[in-house]
């Protein structure tokens, strides 16, 4: 007895021999000829032929949707663009303040001026100013700040942080408080402390404020 | 009355159209020759298709090719007023933000006369306030006033002491939410 794959040859070999056999017996059989090489012949055609060219064709197609929507974004963008630089333009007297609002480097000499002046106007005191670090390349550090409590000032921008501490009558405090609020430059006060003490002098007021400055680089 | 029996029969009758290689050749001339007109047919449309869409592709590489160049020239002025939409951004968020001195300003406006403050905390969203009074009557009228105001919330007196350097003197200890 044949093993392995002769035994399998056998045993097909003899159905497909009985086939021949029942096709050349039986006329009506005959009948379907023309129907299976048709089928044979569309599903070699389809396969070898259709398939190929229609897959060219769609993907041909598709590139060219793809570049033309491209194309479309690219028309918006460049509109865009225009639109952008006669804004540019109209506002460019204006553009500078903004770079003095927020600044592209921390700039703490100009802002420690700033306080000077606030102060000297609202016959305050400056008793101390103090600029906490700055991280001037890379990433701040956002864990540290929320564990402070933080919340980061803006998406994308950098901060500066600063304690101003300030002593005068409550009125010029509150003054310089709300001048410093209203400076070019923003400011977030994140804490802000009025504290009274009693000397042989008299009350003394000290106000702690401390905040951040944003720029961006 | 004898019916005539029609019979029909549908195979051919010639010997050669009824035999394998007939058929195969009547199918070859029949069939098969429309499948291949058809597939070829088929095929040559893609392959003319294929003229004009090239054509097409071309030119769109071209047009891309240009306006990349045109938007390229022009990305550092876009930069710029990137950045410049990001400092106005800044600036517009943080000139939403609370204003402390307000704030301030608004308690102390309600500190009734019997009662002077010693210190104001404010932090983002809370404040506190140390003061002392003369009375009991002055701490509550002072609670009362701030209690009013629809800015501050959960109003709570932390501390209530006699002065160290004059019992006549209350220390108290307010704490507060602001809106």
């Amino acid at each position: 007895m044949a093993l392995g794959w002769r035994g399998q040859y056998l045993r097909y070999k003899e159905y497909f021999l009985n086939v021949v056999v029942l096709y050349k017996q039986r006329r009506d059989l005959k009948m379907f000829l023309e129907v299976i090489l048709s089928l044979i012949t569309i599903t070699i055609f389809g396969l070898f032929a259709l398939k190929p060219t229609a897959l060219t064709i769609i993907s041909l197609v598709k590139e060219v949707n793809e570049k033309e929507k491209t194309i479309s974004l690219l028309d918006q963008k460049i509109a865009n663009l225009d639109t952008a630089s006669s804004l540019y333009s109209e506002n460019s007297g204006v553009i500078p303040l903004v770079d003095l609002a927020v600044p592209n480097q921390p700039q703490p000499e100009i802002f420690v001026g700033q306080i000077q002046a606030v102060a000297s106007k609202n016959a305050v005191q400056v008793l101390g100013v103090s600029v906490g670090e700055i991280i001037l390349l890379g990433k701040d550090d956002q864990a540290k700040k929320k564990e402070a409590g933080l919340k980061p000032l803006s998406t994308g921008s950098k901060e500066m942080t600063v304690s101003i501490s300030i002593s005068g009558n409550y009125q010029g405090i509150i003054s310089t408080a709300r001048d410093l609020e209203n400076l070019r430059r923003p400011i977030k006060i994140d804490a802000f402390g009025i504290n009274t003490t009693t000397s042989e002098s008299g009350n003394i007021i000290v106000a702690i404020i401390s905040g951040r400055l944003p720029f961006i680089q | 009355m004898a019916t005539k029996k029609k019979l029909i029969n549908l195979l051919p009758q010639e010997e050669f159209e009824a035999s394998t290689l007939g058929r195969l050749l009547r199918w070859a001339m029949t069939s098969f020759r429309y499948i291949v007109i058809i597939t070829e047919m088929v095929v040559m449309g893609a392959f003319l298709s294929r003229f004009w869409l090239d054509a097409q592709n071309s030119d769109l590489n071209d047009q891309l090719q240009i306006k990349t160049a045109q938007i390229k020239a022009q990305s550092d002025f876009e930069k710029s007023f990137r950045t410049l939409q990001a400092k106005l951004q800044i600036f517009k968020d943080l000139s939403k933000e609370k204003k402390p001195s307000d704030t301030i300003a608004k308690i102390v406006a309600k500190v009734p006369g019997e009662v002077s403050l010693q210190s104001i905390s404010f932090q983002e969203t809370s404040a506190q306030i140390k003061g002392v009074a003369g009375s009991e009557m002055g701490i509550a009228q002072f609670i009362s006033n701030l209690n009013a105001d629809a800015a501050f919330k959960d109003i709570s007196l932390g501390q209530l002491n006699s002065s160290e350097n004059n019992p006549s003197l209350t220390v108290f200890n307010i704490k507060l939410l602001i809106k």
